[in-house]
């Protein structure tokens, strides 16, 4: 069997998907998306096969691969996917999706969808190796449970907002797992209401809580007050020359709690 | 154990047992079920923090797949999937769909969360959820020798699980329309860390870490009606709704400390009470209406709408939880009826110029507008004083934020190998007068060029370069607008005048990358890509003046043999910044203009990353050693590596008028293997083994000789930074059918 389960180009796992309803009763089997394809169930002059009429191969543009997707998938293509970064770039349905995988669609599997993404986006694999990371797993290991796919946060087949996320705003996706942190707060912290990226990265980060940089210096960015905000913050109040409870424990955060915005009357320095 | 693993056999011979007949009668029925154990040498929280597989000893190990497949095109096609059944990060899948037509889905997940554990505490949740000290608990004037002292302290342990079940289902009717609903909701059980204050003693307040109970849920609802024709037109319109519920209003806990001086009556312990507000109930409603249309046929149109409404009008509590306190006015109303009205509008022109030219133009328009009521507030500070005069007042400022970005994107096809790719931007910020800057402009642009060299090279070069500039930078804005005219006088400021925020500051913007992918044969593939990044902004103020971020990685896949292949990457990032300073005390504001008080903070933060992976897909030399035991079947084996290398020093540097030392560097390693093998026989019987190892260690000042009472009137968990060995030895014997 030339696209059996072990053959070198295996292509019965397609029946392991709702794509098997294609091979029932009256189904076009592997005709509807490659065509009839005659001239390769023989061989040719020179004792080669011929291609079918549409193999999906890498050379074959991926207007024309997207094109035949679309005959049974075009509700389902999203409408930003026309200008949508992977458009721009050209990719085709199949650089993505495997209809004939026998474990299913990896990229439809929360499991092993990363895997896939990160054969192009290696910068993000590395980042979700990171010791502060959302738990999107990097693969293999037994402890690093797949708990997020990439999907949960971006669309593939293109948004409406910054970097095909799935909520109209960036902050919007974030309120999706953190709906606590929506407010609208009594006392709000106006960057965290603009903009989650501000102070976080998304993917991995050295420090913790997916921090860009380490408080207290990440908040005397924007913090410059007097009294404790502006102390220089250094080697100084550390034991044994010292013990500043902006450097220990949780930094700021030891008594700025509630740095997301508060609902208690008397926090406007969100202590409280 | 946690699940007892009679319930998992019991669940799997279930299914076992209920699909026998059904694949007897000759059904098209596929599955699999896999039971084991994992086994730890040790507790190691870190390790499993996010698996649950975290508790010396053994676990319980289940999957289960289970699938129908259909007889014909409106057949059904069900499938149920569980996976790490037996650990609390389990997850179970069921779909049902009939190609094309309809699906239903079913989705159940637990997603555990460990934060730390090894510190201490006195602080027990008593009634009512109330934190509560030890009985015989004496006052503390601050927390000096407590560690040392026979006080009752208790381990903690700051985890938490969510628990999440999603409904999903669609349909397709008359050939072009589509409904989908989706539904879920998910709760969340564990305890968080909080930081929670008492008093303020000019400048010297107590303070201590909390572990608050965390006991919230939210509720999501989403309908979509979409229409897409033949030609290319597509519309719809979708409503989804999310709703946080949390029961608890606020977190209290008995104030450990004896009274200060300057703090009220009866609130030293054992009368005084502090209250942290918890997470108040919010809601988000959005409706949203989209279309694309087909213009010709080069080009095309998208258009989106969104409008939204955030609302939150939970009951506030009270200024103070301590009755004795002073309160003379109250509150200006019982509930904030706060709310966000949100419009987000994008439309996209896209558009094949001409054979080689592909054009997009964006538009782009992002309303948050915060309704919320702006009112006077005459705070309590921190539980231990009377309320505050009337000149002390503040008052609750809702922001809001307007965003527009007009975009156009080029793609021109040098021939069938190259192409170039541009872009312009603008983008306008405006926002509230009581914010430092009303508005912000950014012109950027881009330009890219994409190519293969041959049939075995592709490349990527792109590069980028953006300006920001504000119209006017007001820092004293919010101060102002945050007390009662009258109550600061014009030259009072808070944050010192010459610090520019960096998210509104100015700003310059530049960047390149590179990526080269290289296919020298049929079965090798690499990567190579570098990107750099570097926002300037104005280095003659204080705050952040530069950010730069490097990036170096490799990566690369090769198939040695049909069954053999390895892959693997090296990516090294490097963060750096510089930011500056004034140190600037309240008893002498007129330092507030004294250089010599100037510092000065270099960050470099360094990650290296290296992960390998092999897979041996039916070693043939096993396969020759089994047949040897008269054992027919393949063995497929593999191994995984991780090495994550991460540094942070920040260099602190001051003027003649400071002192100070070095911060320590800040470190983290994790090394971690896995060995893996699993025979399969032909009867679809098959063993799996696994061995994972992990050594994980770090280095931080925050927790490093830090105790509970280390910090003078500051209550710490005196926890220390993760340092462990894991070894993970998992087994599992299944079935195929």
């Amino acid at each position: 069997m030339c696209h059996g389960e072990n053959a070198p180009l295996p292509a019965a796992g397609i029946v392991h998907s709702s794509h098997a309803a294609l091979f029932g009763e009256g189904g076009q089997g592997c005709t509807a998306c490659h065509g009839p394809s005659r001239e390769h169930l023989g061989l040719a002059e020179d004792g080669t096969r011929p291609l079918p009429d549409h193999p999906f191969g890498p050379d074959d543009p991926s207007a024309a691969i997207n094109a035949t997707c679309s005959t049974c998938h075009a509700g389902q293509l999203a409408p930003h996917w026309r200008g949508s970064v992977h458009e721009f770039e050209e990719l085709a349905c199949t650089d993505c999706h495997s209809a004939h995988d026998a474990a299913g669609d990896a990229v439809l599997d929360p499991s092993r969808q990363a895997g896939v993404c990160f054969d192009c986006h290696q910068r993000e694999r590395a980042e979700f190796m990171r010791p502060s990371r959302h738990p999107v797993a990097t693969g293999g290991f037994a402890s690093d449970a797949e708990l997020l796919s990439c999907s949960d946060c971006h669309d593939a087949h293109g948004s409406a907002a910054v970097a095909e996320l799935k909520g109209a705003t960036l902050n919007e996706t974030c309120y999706e797992c953190h709906a606590e942190l929506r407010g609208p707060f009594l006392w709000e912290h106006a960057p965290v209401r603009e903009d989650c990226s501000t102070c976080h990265l998304p993917h991995g980060a050295i420090h913790d809580a997916l921090l860009s940089q380490r408080p207290p210096q990440l908040c005397q960015q924007c913090h410059l007050a007097q009294y404790h905000p502006s102390t220089v913050r250094s080697g100084t109040g550390l034991p044994p020359l010292g013990a500043d409870p902006n450097l220990l424990g949780q930094s700021c955060m030891n008594c700025h709690t509630a740095v997301h915005g508060s609902n208690h009357p008397s926090s406007p320095g969100f202590t409280r | 154990m946690r699940i007892p693993l009679s319930a998992c056999l019991l669940a799997t011979t279930f299914l076992v047992a209920i699909t026998g007949p059904q694949r007897a009668a000759g059904m098209q029925l596929f599955g699999s079920i896999d039971l084991g154990l994992a086994w730890l040498d040790e507790d190691a929280d870190r390790y499993g923090r996010f698996s649950g597989l975290d508790e010396a000893g053994a676990s319980p190990l289940a999957d289960i797949r289970l699938e129908r497949l259909p007889q014909d095109a409106d057949d059904w096609y069900l499938r149920l999937e569980g996976t790490r059944l037996g650990l609390p990060s389990r997850r179970l899948d069921f779909l049902a769909e009939r190609s094309g037509q309809q699906a239903l889905s079913l989705s159940w997940r637990e997603m555990p969360s460990w934060s730390l554990s090894g510190g201490a505490t006195p602080f027990m949740a008593g009634p009512g959820g109330r934190l509560s000290l030890p009985g015989d608990w004496q006052g503390l004037e601050t927390p000096a020798g407590l560690a040392a002292s026979d006080a009752e302290l208790h381990p903690v342990e700051i985890r938490s699980r969510r628990k999440r079940l999603d409904l999903g289902y669609w349909q397709r009717f008359r050939d072009r329309w589509r409904v989908e609903i989706e539904a879920s909701e998910e709760r969340r059980n564990g305890n968080r860390l909080i930081g929670a204050i008492f008093g303020y003693t000019g400048g010297n307040p107590r303070g201590m870490l909390l572990p608050a109970v965390v006991d919230d849920s939210t509720q999501r609802l989403e309908s979509r009606l979409t229409y897409a024709d033949p030609a290319g037109h597509q519309y719809g319109v979708v409503w989804s709704g999310s709703f946080y519920r949390n029961d608890r209003r606020s977190i209290d806990f008995e104030n450990p400390f004896t009274r200060h001086p300057q703090w009220a009556p009866a609130t030293g312990h054992p009368d005084g009470f502090g209250r942290v507000a918890d997470y108040p109930d919010n809601s988000a409603h959005q409706l949203r209406a989209f279309g694309a249309w087909k213009l010709g046929d080069r080009t095309r149109l998208g258009a989106d709408l969104a409008y939204g409404l955030m609302r939150q009008d939970d009951l506030l509590l009270p200024y103070t939880a301590n009755d004795q306190l002073q309160v003379d006015e109250p509150l200006p109303v019982s509930r904030l009826d706060a709310e966000m009205r949100t419009t987000v509008a994008n439309l996209r022109l896209v558009t094949q110029a001409t054979d080689r030219v592909n054009l997009v133009v964006a538009y782009r328009y992002d309303d948050r507008d915060n309704r919320t009521p702006s009112l006077p507030w005459r705070i309590v500070g921190a539980d231990s004083q009377d309320q505050r005069p009337d000149d002390e007042t503040r008052i609750n400022l809702p922001y809001s934020l307007r965003r527009q970005k007009l975009a156009i994107d080029g793609r021109w096809r040098l021939d069938g190998y190259q192409r170039l790719v541009g872009g312009l931007a603008f983008e306008r910020e405006d926002r509230d007068d009581f914010a430092e800057v009303a508005q912000l402009d950014e012109w950027g642009g881009e330009i890219g060029w994409r190519g293969r060299i041959g049939s075995k090279m592709r490349f990527r070069l792109d590069a980028e370069r953006s300006v920001r500039r504000f119209d006017e930078y007001v820092g004293r804005a919010p101060f102002r607008a945050g007390r009662l005219p009258g109550t600061v006088e014009p030259e009072d400021f808070e944050n010192h005048p010459e610090l520019r925020k960096y998210n509104v500051a100015d700003r310059d913007r530049s960047g390149f990358g590179l990526r080269l992918d290289i296919q020298p044969t049929s079965r090798l593939s690499l990567g190579l890509g570098g990107r750099y990044h570097r926002d300037d902004y104005d280095d003659e103020r204080f705050g952040l003046q530069r950010s730069e971020v490097r990036t170096v990685a490799v990566d690369f896949g090769w198939q040695l043999s049909r069954a053999v292949t390895i892959s693997g990457l090296f990516s090294s990032d490097r963060y750096q910044a510089e930011q500056s300073g004034r140190d600037w005390p309240g008893f002498a504001p007129q330092l507030a203009f004294d250089p010599a008080r100037n510092w000065w903070a270099s960050h470099d933060d360094r990650v290296e990353t290296a992960s390998a992976s092999l897979a041996w897909r039916d070693a043939a030399f096993a396969r020759r050693l089994l047949a040897a035991l008269d054992l027919n079947g393949g063995v497929d084996l593999g191994a995984d590596f991780v090495h994550v290398r991460a540094r942070g020093d920040i260099d602190v540097r001051a003027a003649e008028g400071l002192t100070v030392e070095p911060l320590p560097e800040t470190f983290t390693r994790r090394r971690s293997w896995a060995a893996w093998a699993r025979y399969s026989a032909p009867s679809g019987w098959r063993v799996q083994l696994r061995v994972e190892h992990e050594r994980f260690r770090s280095r931080d000042y925050a927790f490093e000789d830090v105790a509970i009472d280390s910090v003078a009137n500051l209550l710490l968990l005196g926890r220390a930074a993760p340092d462990y060995s894991v070894t993970a030895v998992l087994a599992t014997l299944g079935y195929r059918f």
